[in-house]
């Protein structure tokens, strides 16, 4: 009877989850998955980052100090391809992970093995890429584009960068078909697509430029690969082939891919500020429209990295019109989140603040790309410190911050535990004081004519370098913080509720914290749908 | 002729075939919707290398 009274309450909490390495090799639990993408993510965020670290300090002064010309393009290159394929859209992908099947009301993922099989490729793409630092040559050094030629002189890391590559491509594309389906098909019954989170509706269109775009950088790289050692001439013009072409290829991978790191940074924002103003998100309808349209425009605007390559004035027309178009629906968002925050009674608790600063800076990445977008202008622009400047406002204190938001504003859920605010505080100061003090000054650089890509520069740039590179040097410091955080509230963070935060809205609020390993194995009911799902 | 099964569990075992027969029309829709994408993206990785075919053929 003892017995029996024991199997029943193991049985109670629904968690037969394995234990030891199983659980995470074998793991089909959508909750599992998350955290090992994210763990993951946070590893190749912290050695993208060490590669940073090597790039400021070569650039601290002028002339070669710490490293040789290769190696300075090899962490470039290497810095770029680990930040956006290893450290952002994994981050991106353990967040939907974690949150989508939670927040529709479904059970996991509609396809549980294939999400273990999307994460574990991860591993072992990175693992080859990071291996090719130790190869005859050096790791790739043509910069994360691979623009041929440049990038067909490449020695022995060649087949390992374009191996990887397809592995991360064949990662991401099959992660983006098992959270379409899981949302197409898996929501509760009565969460309708126009009664989802904005966080949920931004995977989803993100999930849709993924299986659209992905599969043509594979192509692309395909090429490439018979080009090297098949004897074809796709993009050699020796051959007949056309470099360009390329470009134009990568490039029509490559703006989407802009999105794709930066969409579901706009679903997390558009959950956080509703949250911490207390009040409904302002145009929550225009919000899913705004979105849609920015997706469907970067399909639309690839040739404006690349007008001075010389295209016809009617295209750099076209490229260029379509490119401030695409300011309209972003600004409708900014607006739409100021709106929100209008007279609400606003708390600034750590995922506040990460979100206020995306706000505040995001935007200026976005201008700073409206100015790219001016063909005349971006003549100037083209290859300077500029252009640095401008996508890592977009991606550091844009995606990188919203990232940092969400794990902040959802970590009590996951835990159960609140974390320490103060040291999350000062996480966020050191981290917004300093990306300002490490990019701005880029953009007087770029201004002044410095190029990118270079280990060495003229010595009147000197000054603006130091600046950044101090900027730089506590940035990353300061980033030492995040895991101490996450580490210190597992360990030791005081108990929380089910809804951790007092204005917070949606399913994910109505599970325990922690959640129970298997959610939702009953669809909520209508009353919790009601109550959840305000937006 | 069989009589109605007028029994209380009758509801609870209607519900049960309803939701079986659901789960498998969802699992059905699940694999559909999986291979349709997986042959967009298929679709776009040969279409593109087609594309540039082409292009060098004219």
């Amino acid at each position: 009877m003892a017995e029996h009274h024991a199997h029943a309450a193991a049985h109670a909490d629904h968690d037969h989850k394995p234990h030891g390495w199983r659980r995470w090799v074998y793991a089909t639990n959508h909750k599992d998955i998350g955290t090992m993408y994210l763990v993951f993510a946070c590893i190749m965020f912290f050695v993208g980052g060490a590669m940073a670290m090597v790039i400021r300090l070569e650039l601290f002064q002028p002339g070669m100090q710490f490293v040789d010309p290769q190696f300075f393009n090899s962490m470039t290159t290497m810095h770029a391809l680990i930040m956006i394929f290893g450290a952002v859209m994994p981050g991106w992908t353990g967040l939907a992970n974690w949150m989508i099947p939670m927040q529709v009301g479904a059970p996991d993922m509609a396809l549980p093995r294939l999400n273990n099989f999307s994460f574990w490729i991860l591993p072992f793409a990175f693992t080859l890429l990071l291996s090719s630092l130790f190869v005859p040559g050096g790791a790739p050094a043509g910069g994360w584009t691979m623009y041929p030629p440049l990038v067909l002189q490449n020695g022995a890391s060649f087949p390992m960068l374009i191996f990887a590559v397809h592995l991360m491509g064949a990662s991401s594309i099959l992660g983006a078909i098992n959270i379409v389906v899981t949302i197409m098909n898996m929501r509760a019954p009565g969460i309708t697509l126009l009664r989802m989170p904005l966080f949920v509706w931004t995977w989803l269109i993100t999930a849709y430029l993924l299986i659209a775009v992905m599969p043509v950088l594979a192509g692309a790289v395909t090429m490439l690969l018979t080009d090297h050692f098949f004897g074809t001439t796709f993009f050699t013009a020796a051959g007949g082939g056309d470099p360009v072409m390329f470009q134009h290829i990568f490039w029509f991978f490559g703006h989407p891919e802009v999105y794709i790191l930066i969409l579901p940074a706009f679903g997390i924002i558009s959950e956080i500020i509703p949250t911490f103003s207390r009040k409904p998100l302002f145009g929550y309808e225009t919000m899913v429209y705004a979105v849609a349209s920015i997706a469907f425009l970067s399909f639309i605007v690839w040739a404006h990295h690349m007008f001075t390559v010389g295209m016809p004035l009617a295209a750099q027309l076209f490229f260029m019109l379509s490119t401030m178009l695409i300011a309209v629906p972003t600004g409708v968002k900014v607006f739409n989140w100021t709106a929100t925050m209008w007279r609400g009674s606003l708390s600034f608790e750590p995922p506040m603040l990460f979100a206020l600063a995306f706000l505040f800076l995001f935007t200026i990445g976005g201008f700073s790309g409206l100015m790219c977008g001016i063909v005349p202008a971006d003549y100037q622009y083209q290859d300077t410190y500029f252009v640095v400047a401008h996508f890592h406002y977009v991606l550091v204190p844009g995606a990188i911050f919203a990232m940092m938001a969400g794990v902040y504003y959802w970590l009590p859920k996951w835990t159960g535990k609140m974390y320490d605010l103060k040291l999350a505080t000062w996480h966020f100061w050191l981290s917004a004081i300093f990306v300002n003090v490490l990019f701005f000054p880029q953009h007087f650089l770029g201004l002044a004519g410095m190029p990118r890509r270079i280990p060495d520069y003229a010595v009147q740039f000197t000054d603006w370098n130091m600046v950044s590179s101090i900027g730089g040097f506590f940035f990353g410091a300061a980033q030492v913080l995040f895991p101490i955080v996450i580490i210190k509230c597992i360990r030791s963070g005081q108990p929380v509720g089910n809804r951790a935060w007092e204005g917070a809205h949606g399913l994910e609020w109505e599970l325990p914290s922690p959640p129970p390993y298997h959610s939702w194995t009953t669809p909520p009911s209508d009353a919790v749908i009601a109550r959840g799902a305000e937006h | 002729m069989r009589a109605q099964d007028h029994t209380p569990g009758r509801l609870a075992r209607t519900a049960a075939v309803a939701a079986a027969v659901d789960e498998a029309g969802r699992r059905r829709r699940v694999r559909r919707s999986a291979i349709l994408f997986a042959v967009i993206a298929a679709a776009f990785y040969f279409g593109f290398i087609a594309t540039v075919l082409m292009r060098a053929a004219r």
